[in-house]
């Protein structure tokens, strides 16, 4: 009776010990209490994958702990899911030491009796990257963090019998905390892999949204959008779009969007007006001006005098003079020119003043709700009449109510494109 | 004897209460998660309820809801099992009718004083 008391007491103080040593916020054991466990695991495998997570330390200093920790409990949760669907069983993941947050993982093996090895690790490391990167984009945006809130590395725990295992494991988990940080452009180089081969491979999707004429309804033209077919590197069109500007990979990619769209309208457009989509930097491709892509749109039936090229500037002109020299020699070749998102980003009326484009696209945010909102509604009139002087035909985007659609009718907006008419969509050869 | 039912989805913890509390004659049942937890506190009628908040599926929140809207478990006293110190979790769980607070990681002489004072203080309402 007295021994097992004993043995109850035991088991009692262990359990205590284990409870100050748990993280119970993040639900994980701290390396001390998982030593023994990764020690008994050794000896069957000889060798231990070590995958580490650690938050960059600036996201605490600037936005204050309990930030911090809500990062660190939504890293908690994506790697309780990774557990279940890619790791095994015997598999651990711990925290350096409770509340203080980066994450070890502990891979023994890759099937339940071979030794892991540098491809099955890089498998987790994908894995986990492509998670962590696509849940938390909310975070990243909110934190001024936009390409990532923490590194991930990898290394091995080698058995050696001369070398204490405490210190062979700390010093193999130091190792893997070190490869996290040349990790992080690992994770780059591969997104500019993935861009690559979105480009070699055409692999993109192309859709179309009717441009219709606000007083009769009339489909006037089509504007081609672009939607990404994999999904494990970028997560919509703007993520691709903005990384090809980051790595001036942003010409390429707008030729292969281009090249499919008009591919695509083959025979359909039928008179109809097809809006193409071009960066401003875009405008200077020398593959408008070689007759390159004219040819290609002559190869499908078409004449440029139905294309309109819809600039979006992405970055601040620079060279205002130089750009404004470039869109007058596409206008003079044939195309129309349209400036896209006017009322937002870096569309300034300095750009439509010295372009006047045939037409400009208003930005959606400034026609969400503006039968609600009195100033959005008088900032759109006021723009009629310059829009009249300058000979440009003004496009509303992004129409989606009803309501909307009447109070751009009454304003007298010529054309509009919207949810509340019609999403972006495959083109239909029999439509009219 | 008392009976003190504890839901925790962390074995550690149950197992730890359960040595710590039986030590002072009380009989222990343990629920690994919300939903066992609930049809064990109709079945036995415990004198107190610890009640762990953060557990997958039905949190310690949704639990705490469902044991306080049934009459055969409404009068029981529920103690909530914490690991944040915010003071905002306090004043939510005092409106939804817990009555004390243990945060993890606790002391056992600590447990088992606050156990005592609210099985004390049920006791006496009881006697009234």
């Amino acid at each position: 009776m007295k021994k097992e008391k004993d043995v109850a007491n035991l088991r009692k103080e262990w359990l205590l010990f284990k409870g100050a040593l748990f993280d119970h916020e993040l639900g994980f054991p701290t390396i001390p209490i998982v030593v023994n466990d990764v020690r008994k695991s050794i000896g069957s495998f000889q060798k231990i994958g070590i995958v580490y997570v650690d938050v960059i330390e600036s996201i605490e200093i600037i936005h204050g702990w309990q930030k911090f920790d809500q990062i660190l409990l939504r890293l908690a949760n994506i790697l309780k899911g990774l557990r279940s669907d890619l790791m095994h069983s015997e598999d651990i993941i711990a925290i350096k030491a409770s509340k203080v947050g980066g994450f070890i993982v502990f891979i023994f093996s890759k099937d339940t009796d071979e030794e892991v090895d540098k491809e099955f690790m890089k498998t987790i490391m994908d894995a986990l990257q492509e998670r962590i990167f696509s849940r938390t984009e909310d975070l990243r945006r909110k934190y001024l963090f936009p390409k990532t809130i923490c590194h991930v590395g990898m290394d091995f725990l080698y058995f050696d019998p001369v070398v204490r295992f405490e210190r062979n494991l700390y010093s193999a988990i130091d190792r893997a905390k070190n490869n996290a940080y040349s990790q992080t452009t690992s994770f780059w180089e591969r997104r500019n892999q993935e861009l690559k081969r979105i480009i070699i491979n055409n692999d993109i999707r192309t859709v179309f949204q009717p441009i219709l004429n606000l007083g009769n309804g009339d489909i006037t033209g089509y504007e081609a959008l672009t939607r990404v077919s994999s999904l494990e590197f970028f997560n919509d069109a703007e993520t691709l779009f903005s990384f090809a500007v980051q790595t001036e990979m942003i010409l390429e990619l707008e030729r292969i969007c281009r090249k499919n769209a008009v591919k695509m309208v083959k025979y359909a457009l039928k008179n109809k007006k097809l809006f193409l989509n071009v960066s401003a930097k875009g405008v200077m491709d020398p593959e408008f001006m070689d007759g390159k892509f004219m040819k290609g749109v002559e190869d499908t039936g078409h004449s440029v005098n139905d294309i309109v090229l819809e600039i979006t500037e992405r970055l601040a002109i620079k060279d205002i003079e130089l750009f404004k020299s470039a869109v007058k020699k596409l206008e003079s070749s044939g195309f129309s020119v349209a400036i896209d998102d006017v009322g937002a980003g870096y569309s300034t009326l300095h750009t439509i003043a010295e372009l006047r484009p045939t037409y400009l696209k208003y930005d959606m945010a400034l026609i969400r709700d503006i039968n609600k909102h009195a100033i959005k509604r008088d900032l759109l009139e006021s723009l009629v009449p310059f829009a009249k002087k300058i000979n440009s035909t003004i496009i509303a985007e992004g129409i989606e109510t009803k309501g909307e659609f009447e109070v751009l009718k009454e304003i007298g907006i010529e054309y509009g494109q919207g949810f509340f008419f019609a999403k972006p969509g495959p083109l239909l050869r029999d439509e009219t | 004897m008392k009976k003190v039912l504890v839901i925790d989805d962390e074995k550690d913890i149950l197992e730890l209460i359960s040595i710590i509390l039986s030590d002072e004659g009380i009989d222990v049942y343990k629920a690994e998660n919300g939903g066992l937890g609930y049809d064990t506190a109709r079945e036995i009628k415990p004198d107190l309820i610890l009640l762990d908040i953060m557990m997958p599926e039905l949190d310690g929140w949704e639990v705490l809801k469902m044991l306080k809207i049934d009459d055969e478990t409404k009068r029981i006293p529920v103690a909530m099992l914490t690991c944040k110190t915010e003071t905002r979790d306090k004043v939510f769980g005092i409106q939804e009718g817990a009555i004390d607070y243990i945060t993890k990681p606790f002391s056992p002489e600590d447990l088992v004083a606050r156990v005592g004072a609210i099985l004390t203080k049920a006791n006496g309402r009881e006697n009234r």
